[in-house]
């Protein structure tokens, strides 16, 4: 856990982002790359957390 | 994590279902609210899949690959294929053009070869029946956006007087407490008395949580509707037993590659006071009754009706393009390419909701509303008019269209006519005035159905570019898209318009088509001094040798009758 204290905290606010993002995003426009982005991005963030945690639990290293 | 928690103890497990039971609640609760991002889903789901399992399959080999060439290889075509995705289908908008093509494809075209009449011609401008309306209520009333509906035989403008929006308390407690209904085809529109109806809706658009209009009808969604339904225009009319309701029109988005919007059918929200029961039903399971398109025939007001949101239709008619088939509309191609005209400032786009009378064609289309475009060539200069298209307005579907270019008529499209007008009448002040909203204006005079666009004469304040100040008899043109001539008519007397069309034209009409004289002047006099007549008291003088002569030639001729 304290290897990854961080990371958890990174997810933690990711997810904060997130769901700030999901609710200002004007869901009744058309498809927007750029507006698209602002979700993909924290969503990209947290997957490479947890992948990120994964490696760390499973080769014990930082 | 989750399940980390749950195996610490008994409290912990308390916590984790009083937890999944709050989260339940709110996603069946508040399912209104993020419905937006499902039916965002539906409608992007190929492009979503594909960019998720192109993402996926990428990182997967990125984090495989151990080398650092091997992983900048992948990063960059990861970038790449983005990079064309976003190029081709946004940039060159050619997503939009195969959703065009989808709808294109599974519509119901049908040509006709005759123009229809058109019949009940509304005087007033959207726009303007929009600013006398608001003229008409006080500081905490909004006014709805009006719609041409029908209500029995008679065209009307419908809208609701509902609490402000500018005031959140209101938009809470207060209820819909009235309708205006204008009848479109008086020079005299009223915000009064008789066209002022006393109804309450306890739904509304401009009200606030379960008792807005968009979330009641969310929330009567199944599971399935919830993906592939968007509620759309809100329409108020009179249903079969002569109550005020609420109906909404519905868009159902259907395909996968390239979803497109259709026709979905309407959710009719009946009027009334809402007591304890018909909140917990508004919370739970919404409100209103949904009519799918199929079911429309059964309720008489709502055929013939105008129901269909203009998303739709402007969708389907811009689709025609295709008529020259797939390629045709590429920037190379564009023989046949059409587009749907941009009004000028803020006036009220295309369709314009007009009355046909199809009952002399023989397409066996109903008459009644419909939404008319006027489509013109692609390129800003050309205002030629290609297309007429006619999509029923109460969701049949069908879509009729005239193609004048193929018959080349060359008549002047909907884009040339603001000029024509300002060039017919210099003394006006134009920077003041803009004529609006030129809708079809199709009759038969002098021999043939002639197509004429009626324009009406609005301001518009510079301060506000949606405020259009018409008086109640604004000023009316009619131009004949085939000679191109402007003619003013007097808005109060419609029975005389195409009287005074054909006086200005007529000769210009006989010349060129040599035809004869219609409208033969002759004049009827009516009610000329007859009460002067009656008022004389004369005696009439009687003849009484007269009276004997004839009763005796009435018994000569008895008595001869009856020797033979």
């Amino acid at each position: 856990m304290s290897k990854n204290k961080f990371r958890y905290i990174l997810i933690g606010i990711f997810t904060i982002l997130l769901i700030l993002q999901l609710v200002n995003y004007d869901f009744s426009a058309d498809f927007d790359w750029k507006s698209v982005l602002k979700l993909a991005a924290p969503i990209l963030m947290i997957i490479a957390m947890v992948l990120s945690i994964k490696h760390v639990k499973s080769n014990d290293e930082n | 994590m989750i399940k980390n928690y749950w195996n610490k103890g008994k409290k912990q497990k308390i916590v984790t279902i009083i937890c999944a039971l709050v989260l339940l609640i709110a996603l069946f609760v508040l399912r209104d609210d993020y419905q937006p991002a499902l039916l965002f889903v539906r409608k992007f789901i190929f492009i979503i899949l594909l960019s998720g399992i192109i993402l996926f399959l990428g990182l997967r080999k990125f984090r495989k690959s151990t080398s650092t060439g091997g992983r900048l290889g992948i990063l960059a075509l990861l970038v790449v294929f983005f990079g064309i995705l976003y190029v081709v289908g946004w940039h060159f908008k050619m997503y939009d053009y195969m959703k065009t093509y989808n709808v294109f494809n599974h519509l119901n075209r049908v040509e006709i070869n005759e123009l229809p009449l058109t019949q009940n011609e509304r005087i007033q401008p959207l726009r303007n029946v929009f600013s006398m309306a608001n003229e008409s209520v006080g500081e905490t009333k909004d006014v709805s956006l009006p719609h041409l509906v029908r209500i029995g035989d008679e065209n009307k403008w419908t809208m609701a007087i509902q609490p402000t929006e500018k005031y959140v308390w209101q938009g809470m407690t207060d209820n819909t407490e009235e309708v205006f209904a204008v009848s479109s085809t008086t020079p005299f529109p009223r915000f009064s008395s008789e066209n002022r109806i006393p109804v309450t809706f306890s739904i509304g658009e401009s009200l606030k949580f379960s008792r807005n209009t968009y979330n009641a009808v969310v929330q009567r969604f199944n599971i399935f509707q919830l993906f592939t339904m968007e509620p759309s225009d809100t329409y108020y009319m009179k249903n079969d037993s002569g109550q005020w309701v609420q109906v909404v029109s519905l868009i159902k988005w259907k395909g996968f590659l390239f979803p497109y919007p259709t026709f979905g059918g309407v959710m009719v929200i009946d009027n009334g006071e809402h007591d304890f029961n018909d909140y917990m039903e508004r919370i739970l399971i919404g409100k209103g009754t949904y009519i799918s398109p199929e079911n429309m025939k059964n309720h008489i007001y709502l055929t013939r009706q105008n129901t269909l949101a203009e998303k739709v239709s402007r969708l389907q008619a811009e689709s025609l393009k295709f008529l020259g088939g797939f390629s045709d509309p590429l920037p190379w191609n564009m023989e046949t390419a059409v587009k749907i005209p941009e009004m000028p400032k803020d006036q009220n786009q295309q369709p314009y909701v007009t009355d046909f009378d199809f009952s002399d064609t023989e397409t066996g289309a109903f008459s009644g509303l419909y939404h008319w475009f006027g489509l013109e060539p692609v390129g800003d200069e050309r205002t030629s008019l290609s297309f007429s298209v006619f999509v029923p307005a109460d969701g049949t579907d069908k879509m009729y269209y005239y193609n004048h270019a193929a018959k080349k008529q060359g008549y002047a499209g909907v884009s040339a006519m603001p000029l024509k007008v300002k060039e017919s009448r210099k003394e006006y002040d134009w920077t003041a005035n803009t004529p609006v909203e030129f809708r079809p204006y199709i009759k038969d005079i002098a021999g043939k159905k002639r197509m004429f666009f009626m324009g009406t004469v609005s301001s518009i304040s510079d301060t506000d570019s949606k405020q259009f100040d018409g008086s109640a008899t604004p000023d009316l043109v009619l131009i004949d898209s085939e000679y191109r001539d402007v003619v003013w008519i007097d808005v109060k007397h419609p029975s005389q318009w195409d009287k005074t069309v054909y006086d200005q034209l007529n000769e210009a009409w006989r010349s060129s088509e040599k035809i004869g004289y219609y409208f033969v002047e002759e004049t009827k006099e009516i009610d000329i001094a007859r009460h002067v007549i009656d008022s004389i008291k004369a005696i009439p003088q009687v003849d009484k040798k007269a009276e004997e002569i004839e009763r005796l030639q009435k018994q000569i001729d008895s008595l001869k009758a009856s020797k033979n």
